[in-house]
């Protein structure tokens, strides 16, 4: 293993060492935590969004609360101010992303006519609606809750 | 004053932690909308009918149920009809349209992927018995209707 394949381990593992760092391992922290926090979100108001296809153990609470606490762990995974918004917001697109390719996904699998994409105006509407109401403002709040308890313990 | 290694682990176990819970949540969500999706594929396949005469004359459909998706289907018997050679002319209805199940229960279930029997009982009036009869001999009877089902909690009406 070479040594930069080593630092990028190192940054990856060690992401709030890593956010105050060089810029490469900045960029590996924030992308790391991003990534996974944007999974996250992502898959989690995917289940808020079909909740009436949702098998009873997945409610809408414990949806917003992985979102919330995937919010909080990029603050406090990424410590340095910049590099935790460059995670955040990393996350907040890839969130918004997941959550438009698996409205857009059943169409696809099971060759469904979107009417020339019509059909799918409805499925992005909710998914926009849900970043916008759910999403983003959950991720934020838990980042900001991050940011007092950092401050708190400081 | 930046976190231990321990504590970075530690809160990348926890991120992990929320990914494993929410993609296992996901599949099973997308499990249930995949079978939303193909619903259509649910079949009632009338095996046999038989009337029974009585005090209140009946006849007895027994049905195979299949459910070709992912996910368990509960099924309500709502407007099921025997008719006389075709569904198409309301005249021919001979029964009663309203069903219900023979074991006295409200609903049955059909696991996923996979088939149950069930049989439904439809009042008949009294003057429409040995029409029924000759048309389930000849094989002209036609079965009818729909369904109110229900998957995990969406309801959808199917036909029969």
């Amino acid at each position: 293993m070479s040594k930069e394949d080593t630092s990028v381990w190192h940054a990856a593992l060690n992401p709030a060492s890593a956010s105050y760092g060089t810029r490469g391992e900045r960029v590996v922290a924030a992308l790391v935590v991003g990534v996974l926090a944007g999974v996250v979100a992502g898959t989690a108001m995917y289940n808020v969004r079909q909740s009436a296809v949702a098998p009873a153990w997945t409610s809408d609470l414990l949806s917003g609360t992985l979102v919330l606490v995937s919010g909080a762990l990029v603050k406090l995974l990424c410590e340095q101010l910049r590099t935790s918004l460059l995670s955040l917001a990393t996350a907040v697109v890839l969130g918004l992303a997941v959550a438009g390719a698996t409205a857009v996904a059943p169409y696809v699998l099971l060759d469904i006519a979107t009417l020339g994409g019509l059909a799918l105006l409805p499925e992005l509407r909710d998914v926009i609606t849900l970043a916008v109401l759910g999403q983003v403002p959950l991720q934020f709040t838990g980042y900001l809750l991050a940011i007092v308890y950092d401050g708190a313990t400081a | 004053m930046v976190r231990s290694p321990r504590t970075q682990r530690v809160l990348l176990l926890l991120l992990a932690g929320c990914l494993v819970v929410s993609v296992a949540s996901f599949a099973a969500t997308a499990t249930g909308q995949l079978a939303w999706q193909q619903r259509d594929g649910l079949a009632f396949t009338p095996t046999d009918l038989s009337v029974s005469d009585g005090d209140e004359p009946t006849v007895a459909i027994e049905f195979t149920v299949t459910n070709p998706t992912g996910v368990p289907v509960t099924i309500r018997p709502a407007v099921i009809g025997v008719f006389d050679g075709s569904a198409e002319a309301e005249n021919r209805l001979v029964s009663a349209r309203t069903a219900r199940l023979a074991d006295g229960s409200g609903t049955f279930r059909v696991p996923a992927r996979g088939s149950t029997e069930t049989t439904v009982l439809v009042d008949l009036p009294r003057e429409n018995v040995e029409r029924t009869r000759a048309a389930i001999a000849d094989g002209r009877a036609v079965v009818s209707g729909t369904v109110t089902a229900e998957l995990r909690d969406r309801r959808f009406s199917a036909d029969v």
